[in-house]
């Protein structure tokens, strides 16, 4: 039908039955219109900042899962590494008596330092977000979890004597050692350069009754959260084991003070 | 006539106070769905005036054509790297204006 006789037959229809009748499907369609209208109301405050442009999203996602397959390998790599370190001592530390007061001692660096895996008691903290409520004008920004709640959180447990934290999102857990880096990437929070979405479980190993008053007191880390539907679970364990720090831990700069002769 | 803005008051109302998973989908998909939406209405409202029956099966047709083909292409285009957003948004936004053109008094 050409846009004359659409043209014509609605100008007759206008000049005689005025009433036609619209079909369902218009109005469900229109209904379902409404509801898409909706929706830059309901995303926009969920990303504030500046939009990435469409054309290259696709080709970082692209780089980033090329770059996660060679940090994987590259972790595979390290942990063969560690394993043949880990003989040697071994057989250094056999071989010699003398050096089992040094292995011990080198042990219990490598504890500290987050190269050996670890167990022992302590708790583990499960922080989830919940839906935030249909408020207009709520910033739906507060009701996600930031990188300055785990790292409050992380802090207050340090505070309370925790020997050694990970954090486990999904099925990847980080290890925190002391060049650990907790931060905000968009929507996702990077723990040791690993990208994760909550809910998040942190472990810490220390004085199970310490560390859960530390973060159940009265106006503590924690209280503040559940205000904006962020449900917190804290769960006193008697033994877990966390696994060691998975990245590189090789300096460049840093070096031992070399004592005046 | 009326029904359509009450209908899309209707339907924004819902899509406000309710979570429906639009993120769900690439905001390539959704712009694709508006204006397949916007299309196939003006197709809709272009038959109903014009006094045709049984509308229904042709508007309906229309939009999975619409979305079927262009979500195929934009499908495509992302995995092909190659950049065809404009090329699947296209027809239907020419079909759309070739629709409101019809409502120019004649």
């Amino acid at each position: 039908m050409t846009s004359v006789e659409v043209g014509n037959e609605m100008k007759s229809s206008t000049n005689g039955n005025r009433k036609k009748r619209l079909s369902g499907m218009t109005l469900i369609l229109s209904l379902a219109l409404g509801i898409m209208l909706a929706l830059p109301f309901k995303v926009i405050p969920r990303n504030s900042g500046e939009p990435l442009p469409s054309e290259s999203r696709q080709e970082l996602l692209n780089r980033m899962s090329k770059i996660e397959e060679e940090n994987l390998l590259l972790v595979t790599e390290l942990e063969q590494g560690r394993g043949t370190i880990a003989s040697l001592e071994e057989s250094l530390a056999q071989g010699e008596e003398a050096s089992q007061g040094l292995s011990d001692q080198m042990s219990r660096y490598r504890i500290l330092a987050g190269l050996d895996p670890v167990q022992g008691p302590g708790i583990r903290l499960t922080l989830s977000e919940h839906e935030s409520p249909a408020i207009p004008g709520a910033d739906i920004a507060n009701y996600l979890i930031h990188q300055e709640d785990l790292l409050n959180i992380v802090n207050e447990i340090w505070l309370a004597g925790a020997e050694a934290i990970a954090i486990r999102s999904r099925n990847r857990t980080e290890r925190l050692i002391n060049t650990s880096t907790i931060r905000c990437v968009g929507s996702l929070i990077d723990v040791n350069n690993t990208r994760m979405t909550p809910p998040f479980d942190i472990f810490a190993i220390g004085d199970a009754d310490d560390l859960y008053n530390a973060l159940t007191m009265p106006w503590g880390v924690l209280e503040p959260l559940e205000f904006y539907n962020i449900s917190s679970e804290i769960v006193k364990m008697d033994d877990m084991v966390l696994p060691a720090y998975s990245g590189s831990t090789i300096l460049q700069y840093a070096r031992q003070v070399e004592e005046a002769e | 006539m009326w029904a359509i803005p009450v209908m899309v008051i209707i339907g924004f109302t819902i899509g406000y106070f309710f979570n429906i998973p639009f993120n769900l989908a690439g905001s390539k998909y959704l712009a694709l769905g508006f204006l397949a939406l916007l299309d196939s209405i003006s197709y809709g409202l272009v038959r109903d005036l014009s006094g045709q029956k049984g509308n229904n099966g042709p508007i309906l047709i229309r939009l999975i054509i619409g979305l079927v083909l262009g979500g195929f292409i934009i499908f495509f285009g992302e995995k092909s790297q190659t950049d065809l957003y404009l090329v699947a948004l296209f027809p239907l936004a020419v079909g759309f204006a070739l629709n409101m053109y019809k409502f120019l008094p004649k």
